[in-house]
């Protein structure tokens, strides 16, 4: 059903942009027979570059009047029918990605490519994008039917009947026919999300544009939201860029995370990399709730030392040859917390201060003695309470270490071993 | 008064007075003390809305009663507010003088001023609002301090900017005053509205495919709407009663005349006919009451949601 439609507005949208017809079909049925697929020396599968990359940013720069920097050298390329997730903290240019993407605003040097074309200077309409943004942007003054349909009475010399039928079939895709004849402000946050969803769809974009689409919904509709989102992208095989600041939603949604800082890429990597793997402090930081320990310590002969001294065992000790400082990076769930400090290196004496119980397992906060906080993971209750002396382990083959000048990542832990840790426990 | 003050009518005073008796006739006093407080002060400002209403209907009230009293009877004492019998000389007199062509003249000079200024600042406004440009901000400042300018202070040089143009005693140089003058003011008033509308409006409709003056048609025109008729009735009103300029501009060219300029006819160098000045008066008024009652609901709607929306 779906594949007809998307078949049918191809080919009158082909008829109308000739140069769009240029390596399209190529492009498009890719999405239904297996791609050929190389492994890159970044250890992530492409497809070859040819007909497979459907976006390209080299190098995008965009600067406000010569001073504040927005989005800084930024290149990353999207296979056809991936999607991508541009996540970071507010500020970090990713919705300026978006918006250099879409053609609303143009980057300041810089190339972006949509289906090997380049794009720049080229008005939204032309670039085939549909971007769905946070707080929907429904034309308030139109129905639902003439919001989704308002894109192909502008652009296209569809027949009023081609463009209700269009209308119809993206509002049956998206279950919002009961809502066509309604107005905006009669429609819930949700029904205005997806008449937004359907406006973007019935277009047949090349690229899908979201732009934090899910953060004015509330929680329980959020995650309900996120699956479909999924689902209508998987089912459309549309190549998207979704952007969000919640890294739930990029961990969960993306096929790749591209993680923004100050306007540049710190790292793009499929989610379970990211996390494993985080090239650098902030990526470190950044993924994962509640949020990596770090440890900032010094480089000693056996030994790394500062607040708190942790023994410097191979591998850490070979990571960090020939760096002065170094920080220590334990995920929660890797710290052992253990009644109290069996006197061991690896142990460190520490006082709790809270402890939240969050369903299967609990968080607990505590102050190592030297002064740092550290947040522990546990299974179940945290079976200590608050101002009890522990002792909290954090095992050497768990421990990323990075170098604190550069924040670069110097050693991650083996992800065989994170598997056996959550494995039979 | 305080929140957790028990109201009359609420159930809860009463059983803290059966628990506590000693109190009950402070509590009950105090309660009896504030509605008597309430309603002095209700009272107050029902006279002060009185006063009001009165201040300003009254100048009106008197010349709908001054227009239709027979002659001689105007300064009468002791004054009363209704004329003993009604007479309707002075409309014939002032209809006999020409009043429908100053009607006409009014009319066309308003609708073609409002006309001209709303095709003026509605893009200028959405322009201001939206587009980022050099010297944006200082050109938005220098639109503001014309506003400051009285045009009654640089009568004179228009007069001559006037004249140079070949404008003078014509309708057309006239409109165009009103739209130079009344449009700084009608673009700040109109950007505010257009930066109520979130900038995604734009981008969503670039996307389906507009550029930037179809943006402005079908999609922001909607919502600032309320924006529009506010400057439309604004200016509407400004334009229908205005002299000075039409004065200047017209000079003795009378069968261009608008209705203030016919009011002011029927002062004399020797007396003024006040029956007729009242009645031309009331005819003047008469279309704006008339459009204003009609477009009421926007005109208030657009005060309020100018301020709310966002």
């Amino acid at each position: 059903m779906t594949d007809e439609y998307r078949h049918d507005t191809r080919r009158t949208r082909d008829s109308r942009h000739t140069h769009d017809s240029h390596g399209d079909d190529a492009t498009r049925s890719s999405g239904t027979t297996t791609p050929h697929r190389v492994v890159t020396d970044g250890g992530q599968p492409r497809r070859r570059a040819e007909s497979g990359v459907a976006l390209e940013l080299s190098d995008v720069t965009k600067t406000y009047g010569g001073a504040a920097t927005a989005v800084e050298e930024l290149s990353v390329s999207i296979r056809d029918g991936e999607l991508l997730v541009l996540v970071g903290p507010s500020g970090c240019g990713k919705s300026t990605t978006l918006r250099m993407i879409a053609g609303l605003e143009e980057p300041t040097s810089g190339d972006v490519r949509i289906d090997g074309r380049s794009v720049l200077g080229l008005e939204p309409e032309a670039r085939n994008t549909a971007m769905v943004f946070q707080n929907y942007a429904l034309y308030p003054h139109m129905t639902a039917r003439e919001n989704i349909g308002f894109g192909l009475r502008m652009t296209t010399n569809l027949s009023d009947e081609e463009i209700a039928a269009e209308v119809e079939s993206a509002a049956e895709t998206l279950d919002v026919t009961e809502l066509l004849d309604a107005t905006p402000d009669s429609m819930s946050g949700g029904q205005q999300q997806r008449v937004a969803l359907g406006r973007a769809i019935v277009r047949d974009p090349s690229v899908f544009l979201l732009d934090e689409p899910l953060s004015n919904l509330d929680a329980t509709l959020r995650a309900r939201m996120r699956t479909e989102i999924q689902q209508l992208q998987r089912e459309l095989g549309v190549t998207t860029v979704y952007v969000t600041h919640d890294q739930t939603e990029a961990m969960t949604m993306g096929d790749r995370v591209a993680v923004l800082s100050d306007g540049e890429i710190q790292q793009v990597a499929p989610p379970m990399d990211c996390y494993h793997e985080p090239a650098n402090l902030f990526v470190a930081q950044f993924v994962g709730e509640p949020s990596m320990n770090t440890l900032g310590m010094r480089v000693g002969r056996d030994q790394f030392t500062g607040a708190v001294d942790y023994p410097a065992v191979d591998p850490l000790a070979d990571a960090a040859h020939g760096v002065d400082q170094v920080t220590i990076g334990v995920r929660p769930e890797d710290i052992d917390v253990e009644p109290d400090a069996d006197g061991e290196a690896t142990t460190l004496p520490a006082r709790v201060d809270v402890t939240e119980p969050v369903g299967e397992r609990s968080f607990v906060h505590a102050t190592l003695e030297g002064g740092p906080s550290v947040t522990a993971a546990v299974e179940g209750g945290a079976g200590v309470r608050e101002r009890d002396q522990v002792g909290l382990r954090l095992p050497p083959d768990r421990l990323h270490l990075f170098d604190t000048d550069s924040g670069e990542a110097l050693h991650h832990p083996d992800r065989e071993s994170a598997a056996a840790a959550f494995g039979p426990a | 008064m305080t929140d957790d003050e028990p109201h009359s009518d609420g159930g809860t005073p009463v059983e803290t007075d059966t628990l506590r008796p000693s109190q009950s006739t402070g509590r009950l006093g105090r309660l009896a003390e504030t509605v008597v407080t309430q309603r002095v002060v209700d009272a107050a400002v029902y006279v002060l809305y009185a006063v009001a209403i009165v201040f300003f209907v009254f100048p009106a009230l008197w010349v709908v009663s001054a227009s239709l009293r027979p002659e001689g009877e105007l300064f009468s004492y002791p004054f009363r507010l209704l004329p003993s019998e009604i007479s309707l000389t002075a409309y014939q007199q002032v209809i006999d003088a020409g009043v429908a062509t100053w009607l006409v003249n009014s009319t066309l000079v308003t609708i073609l001023g409002v006309g001209g200024i709303l095709v003026v600042s509605v893009p200028a406004a959405y322009a201001f609002s939206r587009f980022e440009f050099r010297g944006r901000r200082g050109l938005l400042g220098i639109v503001l301090l014309f506003q400051m300018i009285s045009p009654v202070i640089i009568i004179v040089p228009l007069y001559t900017v006037m004249s140079t143009l070949g404008l003078l005693r014509t309708r057309a140089g006239l409109v165009l005053l009103y739209v130079g003058i009344q449009t700084p003011f009608s673009i700040w008033l109109l950007k505010g509205y257009f930066d109520t509308v979130p900038v995604e409006l734009d981008y969503a409709a670039r996307i389906d495919g507009c550029n930037r003056l179809q943006t402005l048609r079908y999609v922001l025109l909607r919502p600032v709407a309320p924006g529009i008729a506010v400057v439309g009735i604004f200016n509407t009103v400004l334009t229908w009663s205005e002299f000075v300029l039409a004065f200047t501009v017209l000079r003795s060219e009378s069968r261009l005349h608008t209705i203030s300029i016919g009011v002011y006819k029927f002062q004399g160098q020797y007396g003024n006919d006040w029956r007729a000045i009242a009645a031309a008066s009331v005819i003047g008024m008469l279309p704006l009451v008339i459009v204003f009652l009609g477009l009421q609901r926007y005109f208030v709607k657009g005060l309020v949601e100018g301020s709310l929306k966002g």
